[in-house]
Parts: C-alpha cells; sequence; structure tokens
C-alpha cells in the first residue's frame, strides 16, 4: 500500500469489522499506520451521501433518506465510534483499485482500451492482470485530448411558416474588392425553406 | 532492414538537395503527398497528434512547465512504441521490432518526484546523497538513468 511522499506499508490482513448489525467488508490492516481510514468516495459509490459541517458530519441512504450514522468533528478530523453503530446499518465498502490508474499514467495516459487489450493479450510484460476500465474522467487527459463533439443533426423542423426565424451572417473582407467596391456579403437563411 | 520507400509531404526539410541525394544512394523511393493535402499523408499525422496529445496529457498532469515538451514527446515516443498494439495484425510495434515481448515492470510516472543519488560529484561525510528531480524520461542505451 502506498501513501502518499511515497511511504508504503504492509497490508498484514483483509477482513470486515463491526457487529452483527453493521458491518464494514473489506479492510485492510496496514502495519504501521496510526489511525484508521475510511474512504468517502467508496461511501458515495455504495449508495450513500454523506454531509460534512461545521462540527459533524452525516452518512445517508440515497434511497430512503435515512441517516446511517453521524460522527463528530475532532480538531480537523471527522472522527467515528464503531461501538455506537448498534442499530445502523452499513454493507460492503469495496476498496477502489488504485492500480490501474498508477497504471494508466504510467503509460502516458494510454487509451483504456488499448491498456485492457495489452493486458488481455498479454501483449507486454510486467504489466499487472488486472480489469483495466475507467471508473471516473482523467483531469490531465480531458485538459490534453478533449475534442468537440459534433453535432447532431435536428430530426424535426422547429419553425412552422416562412420567415418565421432567419439566420444571418456576414462574411468578409474580401481581399479584393468587387465591381461596386463592395467587401462584405451578407447571407440570409430562412429557417423554414432555406430560402437564401 | 532496408529502407524502400518515403512518404512524406512537400516541406523544406524533406524536399532537398542533399536528402534527395542520400536517398538516391540507399535506393529509397521518395513518394510525396500532394501540396496542401495532409489528408494523404494520415498515418504520420495522426501519430503526430498522439505523441502531442499524450505529452500535453502529461505536462498539465503535474502542472509542469512547458518547455519540458521535449522531454514529454520523447518519452511518450519510448511508451508508444512499448504499447502500441498494430490494428489487424495484434502485436506491438516492439514486438515487431525486437521479436520478443517488451517488459514494462520499470514504468514511471511522469513528473514524479524522484531522487538521484549523487555519484559524480565528490561528497562530504554529511553532504545530501541524492537530489530531487521530476521523473522525465528513460534512457534508450543505459539502465541507469
Amino acid at each position: 500500500m502506498n501513501f502518499g511522499g511515497n511511504q508504503s506499508g504492509k497490508i498484514i490482513g483483509m477482513g470486515t469489522i463491526g457487529n452483527s448489525s453493521i458491518s464494514i467488508n473489506n479492510v485492510w490492516l496496514v502495519d504501521d499506520l496510526e489511525h484508521n481510514l475510511l474512504s468517502i468516495s467508496q461511501f458515495c459509490d455504495n449508495g450513500y451521501n454523506v454531509m460534512f459541517g461545521k462540527t459533524n458530519y452525516t452518512v445517508i441512504n440515497k434511497d430512503n433518506k435515512s441517516i446511517v450514522f453521524k460522527g463528530k468533528r475532532v480538531e480537523n478530523v471527522y472522527k467515528i465510534n464503531f461501538s455506537k453503530l448498534v442499530d445502523q446499518k452499513v454493507i460492503c465498502l469495496l476498496l477502489m483499485n488504485e492500480k490501474k490508474w498508477v497504471w494508466h499514467k504510467r503509460l502516458r495516459h494510454a487509451n483504456w482500451r488499448l491498456i485492457s487489450k495489452l493486458s488481455k493479450l498479454q501483449l507486454v510484460k510486467g504489466l499487472p492482470n488486472i480489469n483495466y476500465y475507467s471508473d471516473a474522467l482523467c483531469g490531465a487527459c480531458q485538459k490534453g485530448k478533449i475534442v468537440k463533439s459534433s453535432f447532431k443533426a435536428k430530426d424535426i423542423v422547429s419553425t412552422s411558416r416562412p420567415s418565421e426565424l432567419l439566420h444571418i451572417d456576414l462574411f468578409g473582407p474580401v481581399n479584393t474588392a468587387s465591381l461596386y467596391g463592395s467587401k462584405y456579403g451578407l447571407v440570409i437563411v430562412d429557417d423554414y425553406n432555406r430560402w437564401i | 532492414m532496408n529502407i524502400l520507400k518515403v512518404r512524406s509531404d512537400h516541406g523544406g526539410e524533406f524536399e532537398n538537395e542533399p536528402f534527395e541525394s542520400f536517398c538516391e544512394k540507399h535506393g529509397i523511393v521518395h513518394e510525396f503527398s500532394s501540396p496542401r493535402t495532409p489528408q494523404q499523408n494520415g498515418v504520420v499525422e495522426r501519430k503526430n497528434r498522439t505523441l502531442q496529445e499524450m505529452a500535453r496529457t502529461m505536462i498539465h498532469e503535474y502542472n509542469l512547465a512547458k518547455h519540458f515538451w521535449a522531454e514529454a514527446v520523447t518519452t511518450t515516443c519510448y511508451v508508444q512504441n512499448r504499447i502500441y498494439i498494430r490494428p489487424i495484425l495484434e502485436k506491438t510495434s516492439y514486438e515487431f521490432f525486437k521479436g520478443r515481448r517488451p517488459n514494462i515492470s520499470y514504468f514511471h510516472q511522469f513528473g514524479y518526484t524522484c531522487y538521484i543519488l549523487n555519484n559524480k560529484i565528490y561528497l562530504k561525510k554529511f553532504d545530501a546523497k541524492a537530489q530531487r528531480g521530476i521523473f522525465l524520461g528513460y534512457s534508450e542505451r543505459s539502465k541507469a538513468y
């Protein structure tokens, strides 16, 4: 397991914590880690909303809007007390797979389809065999590769009679003036019958 | 492996006397696309776009200065050669060239903070042994880079 600043800790075990009515799955026990961390994104992925206030926070079930549990803020950290979670239900919190994102970046932000193909056809050595698919937008990819999508053609006529809507545009200045010395042309198109 | 044909546009860097005589000497046919028709030169123009897109992406990921673009393009080229799958033939470019599957287990993210072991300058006992740097690419010739 890797932390910011390139430090790493050993994962000693995996399991489930909680009691009979509430449990959190896929918990990793990491050597040398002093605090227990919960992933907010995994709460959100599994159908819960998390609201943070100035002094406390609440985790809400998205479907029936019931409060799953609450917690308080101690200085800059929002804390959770597991012993109080008796009558509350939390199930299956999956861990997000960070590895594929590292490889996406290592392969210089290559297309997800390409990475998945490389892994499936075993065309390279050293690429871990995991499921490569995009579960979020990559900001850097958007900055570097985004293109405009084409406008879809309309299949309805939005006006009901001629001269209801006119499309007007001016072109020019043309380098060579016309015989009468004009340099601009005005184009007017009627929306209904496309008369120019 | 000999080059038989070169296809390019009419850029001054391709259409000149030394290049033509070089082609003639090595028996290379030099083909040109029609003037002002980059569409005819599609293969290289598309690769051009890939390189530029990936490099731009990498630079913006860590907000690097833009003058690292050359490094970004070089390392993109390095990675592309190892991961690009030729359609239909379903093999990486590297495999065609070298005849074996490329090993990519040593790849790193571009722009990462890295520490460079100081083995060039003479160090006093308690001088720092490493210097901080930004990872910009691999070396084609050496395992230590």
